[in-house]
């Protein structure tokens, strides 16, 4: 089969599931598809359209945490979405950790400081900075294994959508949970 | 640890220039014992900073006001005429050494600066202080008020 294709046509269907019904298109889809957006545990209605219905049973698989959504305490998560938010745990706490350290004023001054470094040399010796510059962007591009990192990054991805499709699953198959979400108690 | 809290870019560059802190309620020195990183950093921007902080503060003197005019003459006459110049004061002084020299002066001073504005956000006292307002920054050049 042409894995171009198979990228494309999720690309699509992605597109397709979160435009707004009022016609505006839900740029937010990756945070909502992850953190769940506007849904909610009493906003599933069975009447409304089967998009829409698609929507809400996507989101529910895949949010980070259900606790915004208003489950009562009694539904706890089954062994197989446990299983699946253990395959996510790095994807989804890594980012805000390191975001968190971007942040901190300590990684900031090592940078500045090394960016002023190369500045001043810069600016006394322009010719000798830039020429090892050069020379170490070079060495660094000649003995990158690229393949290393291309495999790494599809083992990550194909293993996070098959986290993601695992804690899917056991939300689908966890009977306290899909009963409170078909019939939400009403606040 | 805690964490060094900077509203704004202004805070953050007045902690990382000052030359030492005191006490916000009586303006006393911040007295407080310093980390290694500190310490290096200090060692590191005193030739550059302490004289820059020696000189600004006495800079009302006529004196030293006769002295900055001649210092700027001799590094305008450096920068347009460098070899002459070297070769009137001493003859082994190539314009490079003092190129070089300076660049070493600068680095080391970049440096410094940095190495201590991490130690100073590692140290807990510093940081508990700066987070609820008990200290402020002193600049390079100014005197402390006491009240």
């Amino acid at each position: 089969m042409n894995i171009p294709f198979i990228f494309k046509a999720i690309l699509f269907l992605y597109v397709l599931i979160f435009i707004d019904l009022k016609g505006k298109t839900n740029y937010s889809f990756v945070k909502n598809a992850i953190v769940g957006g506007r849904m909610s545990a009493a906003n599933y209605d069975q009447n409304s359209f089967l998009i829409v219905r698609f929507v809400n049973h996507f989101r529910l698989g895949t949010a980070t945490d259900l606790n915004p959504y208003g489950f009562t305490d009694e539904v706890t998560p089954n062994f197989l979405e446990k299983v699946g938010n253990a395959g996510l745990y790095i994807q989804e706490n890594l980012p805000g950790k390191l975001w968190g350290m971007v942040k901190d004023p300590r990684v900031v001054t090592l940078a500045l400081t090394i960016l002023t470094l190369y500045a001043e040399s810069f600016a006394f010796y322009p010719s000798i900075t830039s020429s090892v510059t050069k020379r170490v962007i070079n060495y660094v591009i000649e003995n990158v294994p690229l393949w290393a990192i291309k495999f790494a990054v599809y083992i990550t991805l194909v293993e996070s959508t098959i986290s993601l499709a695992m804690r899917a699953c056991g939300r689908f198959n966890n009977e306290q949970l899909m009963q409170e979400f078909y019939n939400p108690k009403k606040v | 640890m805690v964490a060094t809290l900077f509203n704004s870019a202004g805070e953050y560059w007045r902690f990382v220039g000052a030359k030492e802190f005191c006490l916000s309620a009586n303006g006393k020195q911040f007295l407080y014992e310093k980390n290694y990183l500190e310490r290096i950093g200090d060692a590191l921007v005193r030739p550059i900073l302490g004289t820059s902080d020696g000189l600004l503060q006495n800079i009302k003197r006529p004196l030293f006001i006769v002295a900055a005019a001649i210092v700027v003459i001799v590094i305008l006459t450096l920068i347009f005429y460098p070899s002459k110049l070297t070769s009137l004061m001493v003859r082994s002084i190539e314009p490079w050494m003092i190129k070089f020299g300076l660049h070493i002066a600068f680095q080391v001073t970049i440096l410094g600066l940095g190495i201590r504005a991490i130690g100073r956000m590692n140290n807990e006292t510093v940081a508990k202080a700066w987070n609820t307002h008990k200290i402020i920054p002193i600049p390079i050049g100014a005197e402390r008020v006491q009240r």
